[in-house]
């Protein structure tokens, strides 16, 4: 089985088990999607279905999001109502469509924030080293302990919930990652030659890092971020649905899902279709994600 | 240029680093000068320590880790090891440049050639970038670049090899330095532009007097680039001596292994080419007594306890116990494979004419 499985890049070993040990990704990374060329482009094409949602929702759905009509609560998927209703007679479909902006403008806050001040820990420290950059490297080892949701659950459960409250905690969840991944790469940068070669000709240790650490780490980050938006989105509905997010107000799919946790028997549809929308969500991120490292890895020029 | 004050002059220069239980020690007692407009070569096998001793000259090694440096390192009278980091920046590229072996990764791949020289153009000159555009078009230009407006605009992969250390040189000029250090310049270039850029670094020192501390582990390099040659092996000096003289009459049979492996067009007669068999001590393990000792043809029971120190030896200096023989010897014994044979035996052996030429 290992050997249908394994990627196409990893050459086939006798001892599959440990093939990909050797030949690239680690066997418990092993992609376990099908991969290729048309799950990438349905990937892309759901990411870009959920771009128009957030940009333009009028577009793909018609009514408020909010109308209440208590007439036609609870009603299954048909043909005027795509998804069915939830209990106070709102759309499903319409809900999804209108909670892809505020969902967007989360993960993509998170990943700004989050994602550069992880750079800049990271970037400084691997650049740096010495006795700071290990203490702040076993910080950061002890937050990448958690995962991040609950990482980001212990900083909301301590602060009043509001909306900028739920981004700087999912943004306090995303540091370590970004820290991480980028003092590595700033680590490798810094015993390049051409780094020696501007030291000697006498450049400022600051100007080198503006000028030729920070421009050679931006792959990885540039990686990193775009898979960080999808996981900051499905984290931000996670924190919703256990009921941590923005206290009022706010139209959420992780809300929308909890909200439909009582009908769940009867009326599926209020719970798995958003359920359903985050899911594909993570999925096509991370098929995403794989292209692109796989498209930036540095052996492939 | 015997008596002129030194540009570069450095004492008892040792690099090592902390061990399990012991320092090892990869560059000891390295002392040499450099005058003004003068080039020495220090050339050596790979791992003598050549290229540390490069590094820290401009204090390269400082930010290493773990990397020890003892010893003196003076320019023009300013004691370089000591001083702090600040004042060490306003000489580097000001006073010393310095180039590498592997142009292509000397370079920052993701940014344009031409903002890389104005990097240096702008610190060393007017600080304004905008009024070095010129500058930096004149220094490209200076160093045999064509269509410097062109090549400014490429990114490092897009130029050649050669370019690409042209390219270096010019950001080494920027600052008119005194001293260049160019550590195997030409090693990652094809032999036509090898002979172009050790052209250039000529022509420099001759137009502006500038000095050259040229790594090379090509004898043939170093045979047209020195006025004076050092010879490394397992982190010592072993050889010091004028590049006429050195040639003709080494002083230690590891300088004369290495003159003699290189191939020549103009051999009176075929011959087989001499290697020298074994090689270079790992630092951890360097024997007792003379440190070549392992490999040479010539050793004495002396030379496996007492390390003979670099003593004068004619003109120049050398490390061997029995260097005035090695000097005094008209009829120079060769080294042949791992048999010690004399030119006379050499003469009748023919058979390998065509011997391939290695690195030394």
């Amino acid at each position: 089985m290992d050997n249908t499985t394994a990627p196409a890049g990893t050459a086939t070993s006798v001892l599959p088990l440990l093939a990909g040990r050797w030949g690239g990704r680690p066997v418990w990374r092993r992609r376990w999607l099908p991969r290729g060329r048309l799950m990438r482009w349905l990937a892309i094409a759901f990411l870009a279905l959920l771009a128009g949602w957030a940009l333009v929702p009028g577009l793909f759905a018609s009514g408020s999001p909010t109308a209440v009509n208590p007439v036609a609560a609870l009603l299954g998927p048909s043909g005027h109502y795509l998804l069915g209703t939830d209990q106070y007679g709102r759309s499903v479909y319409t809900e999804l469509v209108y909670g892809a902006r505020p969902a967007l403008e989360v993960g993509l806050a998170c990943t700004l924030i989050g994602g550069l001040t992880g750079s800049a820990v990271g970037i400084i420290g691997g650049y740096l080293g010495g006795w700071a950059d290990m203490a702040v490297m076993r910080l950061i080892d002890i937050l990448l302990a958690l995962p991040g949701l609950f990482l980001a659950l212990i900083f909301i459960a301590a602060l009043p919930r509001t909306v900028p409250n739920e981004i700087l905690a999912i943004s306090i969840s995303t540091v370590p990652i970004f820290a991480r991944v980028l003092r590595g790469q700033a680590l490798q940068v810094r015993s390049l030659l051409f780094i020696d070669a501007a030291t000697v000709t006498g450049v400022r240790r600051r100007a080198i890092v503006w000028r030729h650490v920070v421009p050679n780490c931006m792959a990885p980050a540039v990686v990193l971020a775009a898979v960080n938006i999808g996981v900051a989105i499905v984290v931000a509905a996670s924190l919703n649905f256990l009921g941590l997010g923005p206290s009022e107000g706010v139209l959420d799919w992780g809300a929308l899902i909890a909200s439909g946790q009582n009908y769940i028997n009867q009326d599926w549809w209020i719970s798995v279709f958003p359920g359903l929308t985050v899911a594909l969500l993570v999925i096509a991120v991370s098929i995403i994600g794989d292209w692109l490292r796989d498209a930036m890895e540095p052996s492939s020029g | 240029m015997g008596n002129e004050e030194p540009l570069l002059s450095v004492r008892d220069l040792a690099i090592g680093y902390q061990a399990a239980r012991r320092e090892v020690l990869l560059v000891r007692d390295v002392s040499f000068d450099v005058a003004p407009g003068e080039i020495v070569c220090l050339v050596g096998e790979s791992g003598s320590g050549k290229t540390l001793t490069g590094r820290a000259v401009v204090g390269l090694l400082r930010h290493s880790g773990r990397l020890r440096v003892s010893g003196s390192v003076a320019f023009g009278g300013r004691e370089l090891t000591t001083m702090p980091e600040r004042e060490l920046r306003r000489i580097r590229g000001r006073e010393i440049g310095m180039i590498f072996q592997d142009p292509a990764a000397a370079l920052d791949p993701v940014v344009r050639v031409g903002d890389q020289v104005a990097e240096a153009a702008v610190r060393l000159g007017s600080g304004r970038r905008r009024a070095e555009r010129g500058r930096v078009i004149e220094l490209m230009s200076q160093v045999g670049i064509n269509d410097p407006e062109v090549r400014a605009r490429q990114f490092p992969h897009e130029i050649s090899g050669g370019m690409c250390q042209r390219v270096l040189i010019a950001i080494a000029l920027a600052g008119d330095p005194g001293l260049l250090i160019a550590d195997e310049p030409t090693t990652a270039l094809d032999v036509t532009i090898q002979a172009q850029v050790l052209h250039l670094l000529s022509e420099l020192r001759r137009e502006k007097g500038l000095s050259v501390l040229l790594i090379t582990h090509d004898m043939g390099v170093a045979a047209q680039m020195a006025d004076r040659i050092l010879v490394m092996y397992a982190g010592s000096l072993v050889e010091v001596a004028p590049t006429a003289e050195f040639f003709a009459h080494p002083g230690h049979p590891y300088s004369l292994g290495l003159v003699q492996a290189v191939p020549r067009v103009d051999a009176a007669r075929a011959r087989r080419l001499p290697a020298i068999p074994g090689t270079v001590p790992e630092p951890g393990d360097r024997p007792p007594g003379c440190p070549f000792h392992p490999r040479c043809p010539l050793r004495l029971d002396v030379c496996q306890t007492d390390e003979p120190a670099l003593l004068p030896a004619g003109p120049g200096l050398a490390a061997c116990h029995r260097s005035d023989e090695v000097r005094g010897d008209a009829r120079l014994p060769i080294w042949a494979g791992t048999a010690w044979v004399d030119t006379a035996r050499a003469e009748t052996a023919r058979a390998g004419s065509a011997a391939a030429a290695g690195q030394p």
